[in-house]
């Protein structure tokens, strides 16, 4: 296949360099000796070490953590339930257009809808409402992941099962989960790395002693980037990669049965 | 008649869809009892109607004089064995056929002896503990009958169990699926599009068109006594000859063809129909023609002769007794063989 490409194959690696250029400078300036950002003066992975010593990025790596392991919880089990009614219980068009949007909504603006909302609630600000608010735009994409393998699943399993006697819960926990249990696990997966790396919406309703990882790093970097900063961006990024691989196996392995 | 299932005025539409039309049907017990019907015809919505998986918009369903319809699915005494089998891929065999005794919250060792017992019936207990996908169609259609036979329902539905099978098997299959009917002792509702299958299982078979039943008869009954030409053109090979009555012949395009006694009046207009084996190629005939094709089916042979009426006249023929294509052939039949119906 690549021999035929040819002259293509020009444009391709062209691509492929601005598309990764970027993170490929990242990583390899956080193995910079020195602190200066623009200059290499030998390999070390000093910075990594430093990551640890530092306790604003301890706190706001917790903090993360904690939001995005809740904001999953809760995006898995509501998008779930919103899949299976959408494609079970109610077909509507309509409808599955309203789930499915808020996953394509500008974070910006869901952002300030988000904040507009919690402070006309008097909602105090904090780790708490981050989690609602991921939650929110988690779950639409774990619906649009679930839907899609509903879709393709033969209906009449569901209806075996409450022939030979189960109750509606029952096939769901029995027939209807383990269906779509692939699904289930990438839109969780999904869901965890959007929310580990997700900025704006966390800036918008978090309050000012609870900073996320995104939130320290961007507080860190309006003083200027240092390899600190590089080596903790490389290890976010490495994460998200890496979530985002299991899920598409995950998902592409069970499809072929 | 005993009646066991009592089907009394039953009706369901979709939208302006008409699926079944104030239809009324009653079936025994043990019996095996064939619905049988064109694509459309409203066979399957009665089916899952029966098995509580569709709703009705009004009429009346007994089974041994109990109100089925307020029940929900998982609370009929009926299991449906499903066109798609819908096994369940992630349970081993075992654990697909255990399902439903596991539902009923029964000892587990009655279950275990309960399932390995119809597993040893189907002849998969060796593959017990396979997952599904690794069985080949045959296979996962018997575990989809264990599945089912296991709940000991007092009606077994089922949904063209044999319509994914190819030929050979199916033939097995239908066998297999008697035995179990009649081993088990449980009444077994089919639906098929397949009339040869219907007519070579079951003991009774319903005729349906347009979510109504035509014709409920035996097999042989059906055959040989069709009510209309409905009837008469779906089960088997048959030449129908429409024409008008005139004496005791009727009129098909400038024939006169010899007709039993009938309480039509003259000019009715009327069908003839003759089985293409009540019709024998002899010296001098009702009917004469030029051969045109000869179709060879292994046992049998069917010609194909056009006689001047619009449509070739089919007859059955042995092999060994079957002319060679462009020849001359006169046919005759037993005048108490044919049927006349009124159109």
């Amino acid at each position: 296949m690549g021999s035929k490409l040819g002259w293509l194959k020009l444009p391709l690696y062209g691509v492929l360099l601005f598309l990764y250029l970027p993170i490929a400078v990242l990583i390899f300036m956080s193995f910079n000796q020195s602190d200066a950002p623009f200059t290499w003066s030998g390999f070390s992975t000093r910075w990594y070490g430093e990551l640890l010593a530092s306790p604003e990025i301890l706190i706001g790596f917790k903090n993360t953590l904690l939001v995005a392991i809740v904001a999953t919880l809760l995006a898995v089990i509501l998008g779930t339930l919103l899949a299976v009614g959408l494609a079970r219980y109610q077909r509507s068009a309509a409808l599955e257009a309203i789930a499915l949007t808020p996953a394509i909504f500008p974070d910006l603006a869901l952002a300030i809808g988000l904040l507009t909302l919690f402070t006309n609630l008097n909602y105090a600000l904090g780790l708490d409402s981050v989690i609602i608010s991921h939650a929110l735009f988690c779950a639409a994409f774990v619906t649009a992941i679930v839907r899609g393998r509903l879709h393709q699943l033969d209906s009449s399993l569901e209806q075996a099962a409450a022939d030979l006697g189960d109750t509606t819960v029952g096939t769901f926990f029995r027939i209807t989960l383990p269906s779509i249990k692939p699904a289930v696990i990438a839109g969780a997966l999904l869901s965890f790395t959007l929310s580990l790396d997700e900025f704006v919406i966390a800036f918008f309703t978090n309050g000012p002693s609870t900073p996320t990882l995104p939130i320290v790093i961007y507080s860190m970097v309006r003083f200027g980037v240092s390899p600190e900063i590089n080596a903790l961006a490389t290890l976010v990024l490495l994460t998200s990669a890496l979530i985002i691989i299991i899920a598409q196996r995950n998902l592409k392995v069970k499809d072929q049965i | 008649m005993s009646s066991f299932l009592s089907i009394q005025n039953l009706s369901k539409s979709y939208g302006h869809q008409v699926a079944i039309k104030n239809l009324s049907l009653e079936i025994a017990e043990n019996e095996f009892f064939a619905l049988l019907g064109p694509s459309g015809c409203g066979k399957t919505t009665l089916l899952r109607a029966l098995a509580g998986l569709e709703s009705v918009d009004s009429g009346q369903i007994k089974l041994a004089n109990q109100d089925l319809l307020p029940l929900p699915a998982n609370k009929r005494p009926v299991n449906l064995m499903f066109q798609s089998y819908a096994l369940f891929s992630h349970l081993s065999v075992y654990e697909n056929v255990a399902y439903g005794l596991r539902r009923e919250r029964l000892p587990k060792d009655e279950i275990a002896q309960r399932t390995d017992q119809v597993l040893k019936t189907v002849a998969l207990l060796a593959q017990k503990d396979r997952s599904p996908s690794q069985l080949s169609g045959g296979q996962k259609q018997r575990v989809a009958l264990a599945r089912a036979i296991v709940k000991r329902p007092k009606i077994l539905l089922l949904d063209e169990p044999l319509s994914a099978l190819d030929k050979k098997v199916r033939a097995e299959m239908q066998l297999e699926l008697k035995r179990l009917q009649a081993e088990a002792g449980i009444t077994f509702i089919l639906v098929t599009h397949d009339q040869e299958e219907a007519m070579s299982i079951a003991d009774r078979i319903a005729l349906m068109d347009q979510g109504e039943v035509i014709q409920v008869a035996t097999p042989v009954e059906l055959y040989r006594a069709p009510k209309s030409k409905f009837v008469a053109d779906f089960i088997g090979e048959n030449n129908i000859f429409a024409g008008r009555v005139s004496g005791n012949s009727l009129l098909v395009a400038d024939h006169l063809l010899p007709i039993p006694t009938t309480h039509l009046p003259k000019d009715a207009n009327a069908l003839l129909v003759v089985r293409p084996e009540q019709i024998s190629l002899v010296t001098n005939g009702l009917l004469s023609g030029k051969l045109i094709s000869s179709n060879f089916y292994g046992g049998s042979t069917l010609l194909f002769i056009d006689c001047g009426l619009g449509q070739l006249v089919k007859v059955a023929s042995s092999l060994d007794q079957a002319p060679k294509v462009g020849a001359i052939c006169n046919l005759s039949w037993n005048l108490n063989d044919a049927l006349l119906l009124a159109n």
